[in-house]
């Protein structure tokens, strides 16, 4: 051999003897797998924003306080904490917890992560936090005074976004550092985010499975066919119009539980005809959603009469189904009063989601019945966002808005200047409550939301369909998952 | 006979799919958009010939009406194709130099432009609608032809017969059309028959992906997207689009052939 | 030399024009990276102050400038969806892609090349015609459905392949890698097999028929000898002829099967990267994608023109 070739063949015998290696550990460890639709964006916490990063990312991070599985909020990197009686002073207690790179958790670095998420320059989230007035690191623990109060503010707090991260910390959006039951190991995009245990997490006990993969796979007929041929281990949000295919097999089992999404009918509630709220009531009142949820969800569903989901148990307005009881008649009625007893219109659908799609295609045919024409125009996400939910520049459209743990932001879109109101919904009365409900003691803002919902109701702001079922699917065997009411995956629980 | 066996079978085949879609505009067993939740994935049987879809179609009304996309945008596809690509393809064979360099790299250039790509753009600039993918598509099957019609050319326009004409001063348009390209004509016909074939496979491949016709017309390749996820539960909703898909594209193919034998 | 020349740059010129038209192709679309990073919750001030970030608001001719400058540097850029170098996913994706084109190719020639001989010698007969047959139908079926047929039958009720997925050679061993690009490479090398079956054994019939056979028969040559050496070998130029075009559409394919079989490879990247309007992506997948395309015609021209000379540019 000629001395030239010794070191490539060193390379090459080093690389063979390394991928035995991993091969031979990746063996022994046996991740648990778990399915997702999409890839992460960023991992840093402040600038992220896609739903995806979210689900992965509360294993990672974590903040003083967190989500629970029914909505509730829990300690975290506080044990426990105190509101003033005016509402203006959180003080939160810090527990002895470490980074994933080594170090403690002090005060400062929540200080630091707090005001590094309200810095407009860096965060994506300011503005959602900009009622945070100052942040003082004590000994042990951190004090936040608002400028005004703030109901939404504890639950803002448990959002993944609020996680708190080490004060040194340096490209976090691909080497994330965090405090969660799971460190971060390597992303590669469109296969997997692979994450393994925190040995130091401060919670005495730790997760069962020490290896966690994320798979990438975006087609849930895909993603059923591995499972079911042992490649994955969970799906976590199954398409429930694809729910058949699992239902029947003894080897998988599928946990249903509400998801919090608000599926409807979004009407352009300034463009003609729909500034009549005669019209919109009439489509109100020609809708089959017994139909639209065994045609679209396969039963999988909740029927919805205003913005809010019964996820949100306590907020939840439970009786609004009679305000426009199902009945054609009254319906064509009403289009006859408003003159549009011909009326047509083109309902944008967004082409990723087939819920949506399907959707439109049985509500078309429903609407037809009380001589409503509707053009059916299905269109790509990216153009969905641009030209439906930016620029507003649409008739109707079926999609599904994602709700959090409080109901404040889900409700807000409804309000006339909001910048997510892309309904153009337009009521002097539900914007007062919705100002008022931020001020209110908790009581008084169940109280004011559940007006809110009876107005959205029976103003028709929107068609409000269903909250299709979550149905998590894994193989049988798996304890311990919990559906949360907010887009998360939390692996940590999982056992077997 | 034997060298015409292929190329009645191929007829008998694309008649069958003819007649079909043709009655379609007439008559249908049931109609084709009517969704029915309750009667949804039935087996095949005397009332739905060939099952109901995953809405309660009649699949059989479906593939009849379907079908007209299919032909429609394979027909119109294969037709400008030939048209424009041979044009084009002439041009650069009998100018060579800089106007066959130009013209043979923008046709590398569009092989290289993956259809698909193309369709998505289209959808997005133009409304998505059938026109789309026929633009599409025909953009796709332009080179074929391009190349074929120029290598032809650069071969025959060397041929005795053809060196003959123009030494008695034949001017080149007329070297083209009344020597050239009727001795070119049956490998551009063959060429025409399997870019038929394709562009059926093309439109069905795009409808699959999401970007060719829209509901609630039906096409052949939007029934197998929308099937996708039944194949364990209900295989011929899978297997009948995909049926006559293949079905039709075979009968253009054995046209081709026996077009070639002739 | 001056032909090499005139046509490199002829070449470079391909890409580039395929690369401007997606440059501003994509600019037309509506929807920015930032419109879908930020989905249904976004608003205006979020809008401005992530594109701010992407950098998506400088003039647009500046930032044609930029990339085309940084390009010529083999810079792609920086991805705005996975916000990591483009050239860095491109290089994870392009050895999946390359490897299932390889593994396709392969199964079609050695599927095509020995049916195709078959078929072309001897007399008719109920093989032969079932040969035919079988190159028919593997023309005619979509390849998507082929697919979706093999997944089901093979992968989900037997259970024989994965139904789905890639699995690194690194870190599942190349028994597993290979197995999980099976299913995929035998989806896109029928339809390719079946095309390639027929021009075989058309260009040898024709071949077959010539006098030298004859006469290389007539001296003792060997049948199998005459076949695969004087036949076969002649049959070539045609043959090559159509397996060029083949690797073309076959990478175009390969985004097709890459789709339904979630293979993480470049068109699968392409796709998401266009729904996701990831321009520095999309423009770094296009001219490498080209490139590779445009190169590969060139390579093939020149070898047409030294196997038929009459085809030979000036």
């Amino acid at each position: 051999m000629k001395p030239s070739l010794r070191p490539k063949f060193l390379v090459f015998l080093g690389i063979l003897v390394w991928s035995l290696v991993i091969a031979g550990s990746a063996a022994a460890q046996q991740p648990l797998t778990i399915a997702i639709p999409t890839d992460p964006d960023s991992f840093d916490p402040h600038r992220s924003v896609a739903a995806a990063t979210g689900e992965i990312a509360f294993n990672i991070y974590e903040g003083l306080v967190k989500a629970g599985p029914d909505g509730s909020i829990q300690p975290a990197l506080s044990s426990q904490w105190d509101i003033s009686d005016d509402g203006l002073t959180y003080t939160f207690q810090l527990r002895h917890a470490y980074f994933h790179d080594g170090s403690r958790v002090t005060s400062s670095d929540v200080v630091f992560s707090l005001n590094r998420l309200r810095d407009p320059d860096i965060s994506q989230r300011a503005g959602e936090y900009g009622v945070i007035e100052s942040v003082t690191g004590l000994d042990g623990a951190v004090t936040i005074q608002l400028q005004r109060p703030h109901g939404p503010f504890l639950a803002s707090l448990a959002e993944v976004a609020a996680a708190v991260i080490p004060e040194d910390a340096e490209n976090l959006a691909q080497e994330p550092v965090g405090t969660g039951p799971y460190t971060f190991v390597e992303w590669r995009p469109n296969q997997e985010v692979r994450l393994q245990r925190f040995e130091d997490h401060w919670a005495d006990v730790s997760p069962h499975f020490s290896v966690v993969s994320f798979a990438i796979v975006p087609d849930d007929n895909a993603a059923i066919l591995s499972l079911k041929s042992g490649q994955i281990d969970i799906i976590p949000r199954l398409d429930p119009s694809l729910a058949h295919q699992v239902l029947d097999d003894r080897s998988l089992q599928v946990i249903p539980g509400p998801m919090n999404l608000v599926q409807l009918m979004a009407l352009n509630n300034q463009r003609p005809p729909f500034d009549d709220v005669r019209v919109r009531q009439a489509l109100a009142k020609a809708v089959d959603r017994e139909e639209l949820i065994v045609g679209a969800a396969w039963g999988h569903g909740t029927a919805l009469y205003s913005g809010l989901s019964p996820a949100m148990e306590v907020y939840y307005r439970v009786g609004l189904e009679a305000v426009h009881n199902r009945d054609l008649d009254a319906a064509r009625e009403l289009l006859r009063q408003a003159g549009q007893e011909r009326l047509e219109f083109t309902l944008d659908l967004p082409a990723p989601y087939q819920i949506h799609v399907q959707t439109g295609e049985i509500l078309a045919q429903q609407l037809a019945a009380i001589g409503v024409r509707v053009h059916l125009n299905i269109i790509e996400w990216g153009t969905w966002l641009e030209r439906v939910y930016n620029q507003r520049d649409y008739e109707a459209t079926i999609v599904g808005l994602a709700g959090r743990l409080d109901p404040h932001s889900v409700l807000i879109r409804y309000q006339s200047d909001s910048s997510r109101n892309f309904f153009n919904f337009n009521n002097e009365t539900y914007d007062q409550l919705i100002d008022d409900a931020m001020q209110a003691t908790e009581d008084d803002r169940v109280e004011l939301y559940q007006q809110a919902q009876e107005i959205l109701a029976h103003e028709a702001a929107g068609i409000f369909i269903m909250d299709p079922e979550q149905l998590a699917v894994m193989r049988s065997g798996l304890q311990g998952w919990y559906n949360y009411p907010v887009y998360v995956i939390d692996a940590a629980s999982l056992y077997e | 006979m034997k060298r015409s066996w292929n190329l009645w079978l191929g007829g008998f085949i694309i008649l069958s799919m003819v007649v079909l879609v043709v009655v379609g505009f007439v008559y249908v067993p049931h109609d084709p958009l009517h969704i029915q939740v309750v009667q949804r994935l039935q087996n095949p049987s005397p009332v739905h010939w060939l099952g109901t879809d995953h809405m309660g179609r009649d699949m059989f009304s479906r593939i009849m009406v379907g079908g007209r996309v299919s032909l429609a945008v394979g027909g119109t596809a294969a037709l400008i194709g030939l048209v424009v690509g041979v044009l084009l393809g002439a041009l650069a064979g009998l100018r060579s130099g800089w106007w066959d360099q130009v013209l043979m790299r923008v046709a590398d250039g569009l092989y290289a432009f993956p259809p698909f790509l193309l369709a998505i753009l289209a959808v997005t600039l133009w409304d998505p609608s059938g026109m789309t993918a026929v633009i599409a598509i025909t953009i796709g099957t332009v080179p074929a032809f391009m190349r074929l019609a120029r290598n032809n050319v650069l071969s025959l326009r060397e041929a005795p017969y053809v060196e003959a004409a123009r030494a008695l001063g034949a001017k080149e348009t007329r070297v083209l059309f009344q020597h050239i390209l009727p001795n070119m004509m049956r490998p551009l016909l063959v060429q025409a028959s399997v870019s038929f074939a394709g562009a059926v496979l093309a439109e069905a491949s795009l409808s699959y992906l999401g970007v060719g016709v829209q509901p609630p017309t039906p096409s052949w390749g939007r029934m197998l997207r929308e099937a996708q996820g039944f194949a364990g539960l209900a295989p011929w909703v899978v297997l009948v689009p995909g049926a006559a898909i293949a079905w039709t594209v075979l009968g253009f193919n054995v046209l081709g052939d026996g077009l070639q034998k002739r | 030399m001056r032909y090499v020349i005139t046509k490199s740059g002829a070449l470079l010129a391909a890409v580039w024009f395929t690369a401007t038209l997606t440059f501003f192709a994509l600019q037309v679309l509506p929807g920015d990276p930032a419109v879908l990073i930020l989905g249904t919750e976004g608003d205006p001030a979020m809008l401005e102050s992530l594109r701010e970030q992407l950098g998506l608001s400088l003039p647009l001719g500046q930032r044609y400038w930029l990339w085309l400058v940084s390009v010529l540097q083999l810079d792609f850029g920086v991805s705005i969806r996975y916000s990591r170098p483009v050239s860095q996913l491109m290089a994870s994706a392009l050895p999946v892609t390359l490897f299932l084109a390889a593994l396709a190719v392969t199964t079609a020639l050695a599927l095509a090349v020995p049916l195709g001989v078959y078929t072309s010698v001897g007399r008719a007969n109920p093989m032969r015609a079932a040969i035919g047959l079988l190159t028919h139908l593997g023309m005619a079926m979509p390849s998507f459905w082929l697919g979706m047929l093999l997944i089901q039958w093979i992968a989900v009720e037997r259970g024989w392949f994965p139904a789905g997925g890639f699995f690194r050679p690194s870190a599942a061993g190349w028994g597993m890698a290979l197995r999980s690009l099976l299913l995929p490479a035998l989806t896109l090398a029928i339809p390719r097999a079946a095309i390639l079956t027929r021009m075989v054994r058309a260009s040898m019939k024709q071949v077959l028929a010539e006098d030298y056979i004859r006469t290389a028969r007539s001296k003792g040559v060997s049948r199998t000898r005459t076949y695969f050496l004087h036949a076969l070998r002649n049959a070539g130029l045609n043959i090559s002829t159509v397996a060029a075009i083949q690797m073309t559409q076959l990478l175009v394919g390969t985004i097709i099967v890459e789709q339904v079989f979630s293979l993480p490879g470049m068109g699968r990247l392409l796709l998401a990267a266009v729904l996701q309007r990831d321009l520095p992506l999309v423009q770094g997948l296009v001219v490498v994608g080209a490139a590779m395309i445009v190169s590969f015609h060139y390579v093939f021209d020149l070898l047409l023109g030294w196997l038929d000379p009459r085809i030979r540019f000036e």
